[in-house]
């Protein structure tokens, strides 16, 4: 608790510097501060310790696309496709490495008994998403200064509900602010959509209040998602320990079993062979 | 009333989960999750798991408001569903409604309110959403379908491996044929059996009216004192129902909506604080401290606790609020809003989770009890939004049941 309660002190004044230069957004033209939009990124950094870039100016990748006979907003890219390939790449790391690491760790204390399906190999990660693991993804990380508030030998390690919880909430937080950022700023919409039409320049400024929105939505909704995935993780660990740890008691209790079978068919030998055989009439 | 409001939301809720339970257990994100491999690009397919706009309208114009009796004394639709069908986003909303705006008498009172309507169903598909993908995802590990590895033994594999069909085999191996195999209630119900006993739409009211003393549970015993006390009523007209209702709702909304009824049976809600539905459970024994038991037993009172502990006193919290209502504050509070908070209470939970698996289970069965009244203080929180928008909206269309009843 310590170690949060620090967290969040520090990060408190880092959000008050950050609002200090966020003052000028309630002007009309709702544009962000000069030098705040050339420091995002590393004020973001300094918050998060995040490993994807953010400038104000990278594009977010959200489009209005049609669908069906409907206008849906789509990640075409950009930041929102950067950012979900590579929460998907840490999940799907850290959903196959738990398991491989559970199986190996069940067969390293069951020495000598076969568990066949233990030894088999989870595959579960994309081909695509080599270069991004967890421990690569903490590592950056902690070059960027992180400290890690999951102490203890089991929960510190790299795929521990809490360390996997750590390292994407970081991210998330960087995402988040990164669309906030946007949320606040026309010149970047500009620039990326540049109209040298007047009407087309009006249409831009009413489109841009729509992709605010959803930027804004984004904003819950990548929460949203991260946090039933982490919900999903936890329970998934939890029980798939328990069901690996099954297993090697299942296939004990099978040696057991088969040694007693032994020693039950042994002793039955001999009254089968002399039935009316007994200890005082021998 | 508050009361009354409380159980209607409870109902709202189970009703909502019954239609969800045709779900079970296939269809959690559209996905089949028999094999391991089938996780990849989880986070991706929960990403894209997000309610359907077109559902939400299509269950918005169902609310009778917006019907009408034209000249053939048929009911039609005040708005066109294939128009409302085209609405992409909450924004359009008011697009779409402007349309009728010069064809509809009251046209400013049916907007406001087919707003609201559109609205909380919104809500009650996230809720539903949200419920689904927490609790099936979770179950199907332990709902006794033998694992895919021994698919070729019978019954429909919905998981790569099954804690309960683990346990079977072990409990084969030590007892042979005298092995007991408790076949799980749920998993092995058909639909039909699910829903088959399940009072109708259209019966629904007499069976309410119906309920005589004898067909009540025991506890409402405790509620003789409260005979002509509304609360008393609604206990013995409608908590049988609603339990019966929940007790076949699949997975963890029912044990939700079941803690919920006797949580407030514990709290006096229902007029009577000494009776408790949870005698048989032991108290949480994690080292006594308070905010854990406060957690256990009062979830809502301990999560305040919570706030008030570590955030708002928080030494540089403090600071800020002392500031004031200034345009700054407004400023902090809008970029506090990415809600850090959250975000550490959410670690806290979960690196909480984790020490107790390390530790005695002693300690775990008390840690898991306060882990799932966190989680439990969740559908609390959605449930005092519904509240909310009940109160203030929805509550006189739903009033009808629990005057009969009492």
């Amino acid at each position: 608790m310590k170690n949060i309660k620090i967290k969040i002190s520090r990060d408190f004044r880092l959000i008050i510097g950050l609002v200090l230069v966020l003052l000028p957004l309630n002007s009309a033209n709702a544009n962000l501060n000069e030098k705040f939009r050339e420091n995002f990124g590393k004020i973001v950094r300094e918050k998060y310790y995040n490993t994807i870039n953010y400038s104000v100016d990278d594009s977010t990748g959200w489009e209005l696309k049609e669908q069906d006979g409907k206008s849906v907003w789509t990640c075409t890219g950009g930041k929102c496709a950067e950012f979900q390939k590579k929460i998907n790449c840490l999940f799907d790391d850290a959903f196959e490495n738990a398991v491989n690491q559970t199986n190996q760790e069940v067969l390293d204390y069951v020495k000598g008994v076969e568990i066949s399906e233990l030894k088999q190999k989870a595959q579960i990660k994309d081909p695509d998403c080599e270069k991004i693991t967890l421990q690569n993804i903490q590592d950056e990380q902690g070059i960027n200064d992180f400290k890690s508030s999951c102490k203890g030998q089991f929960i510190s390690s790299t795929y521990s509900t809490c360390r996997v919880a750590e390292t994407i909430l970081n991210e998330l937080g960087a995402y988040q602010n990164y669309l906030l950022a946007k949320s606040e700023d026309n010149i970047s919409f500009s620039r990326e959509f540049f109209e040298d039409n007047e009407y087309k320049r009006n249409k831009l400024i009413n489109d841009s209040t729509e992709a605010k929105k959803q930027y804004l939505k984004d904003i819950e909704q990548s929460q949203q998602a991260v946090l039933d995935t982490l919900t999903l993780y936890k329970d998934f660990i939890h029980r798939y320990r328990i069901h690996a740890w099954l297993l090697a008691i299942k296939h004990k209790l099978k040696k057991i079993h088969t040694e007693w079978f032994k020693v039950q068919k042994a002793t039955e030998t001999y009254p089968i062979k002399f039935p009316k055989a007994n200890s005082i009439g021998g | 009333m508050k009361k009354i409001f409380i159980v209607f939301a409870i109902l709202f809720l189970g009703l909502s989960g019954i239609a969800q339970a045709t779900d079970y257990p296939q269809k959690l994100i559209g996905e089949n999750f028999t094999t391991l491999p089938k996780f990849r690009g989880i986070f991706t397919k929960i990403y894209a798991d997000q309610p359907d706009l077109t559902e939400v309208c299509r269950r918005a114009l169902q609310w009778p408001d917006f019907w009408i009796t034209d000249t053939d004394g048929e009911k039609v639709s005040l708005f066109s569903v294939e128009n409302c069908e085209k609405l992409t986003n909450e924004e359009e909303l008011s697009n779409f409604l402007n349309i009728y705006k010069k064809n509809i008498k009251n046209f400013n009172t049916l907007k406001d309110k087919f707003e609201e309507r559109f609205n909380l169903e919104l809500e009650l598909l996230k809720t539903e959403n949200n419920l689904r993908r927490e609790t099936g995802l979770a179950y199907i590990f332990a709902d006794g379908h033998n694992h895919s590895n021994n698919s070729a033994e019978g019954t429909t594999s919905d998981s790569p491996f099954d804690l309960v069909s683990d346990l079977n085999e072990i409990d084969e191996i030590l007892f042979g044929e005298k092995a007991e195999k408790p076949k799980p209630l749920f998993a092995e119900k058909t639909e039909r059996e699910i829903f088959a006993g399940i009072p109708t739409d259209d019966d629904n009211e007499e069976y309410w009216l119906n309920q005589t003393a004898e067909k009540l549970p025991s506890q409402s015993d405790n509620f003789d004192d409260y005979k002509n006390n509304l609360a008393g009523g609604l206990w013995r007209s409608g908590v049988k129902v609603l339990r019966e209702k929940l007790n076949v709702l699949p997975l963890y909304l029912g044990y939700v909506g079941k803690t919920v009824l006797d949580k407030f049976a514990t709290d006096g809600t229902f007029g009577n604080p000494g009776f408790d539905a949870n005698t048989s459970e032991k108290p949480p024994t994690s080292e006594d401290k308070p905010e854990a038991i406060e957690l256990a037993y009062n979830p809502i009172k301990a999560l305040d606790a919570y706030v008030q502990k570590y955030i708002l006193e928080e030494e540089s919290y403090k600071v800020h609020a002392n500031e004031g209502d200034t345009e700054r504050n407004k400023q902090v509070d809008k970029v506090l809003d990415i809600k850090d908070q959250q975000h550490q209470i959410i670690l806290e939970k979960l690196s909480r989770f984790e020490q107790v698996n390390a530790l005695n289970s002693e300690n775990f069965t008390a840690h898991r009890n306060i882990l799932n009244n966190q989680m439990f203080n969740e559908y609390l929180k959605l449930l005092r939004e519904k509240l909310r928008f009940l109160r203030e909206e929805v509550f006189p269309d739903l009033l009808d049941k629990p005057q009969h009843s009492s």
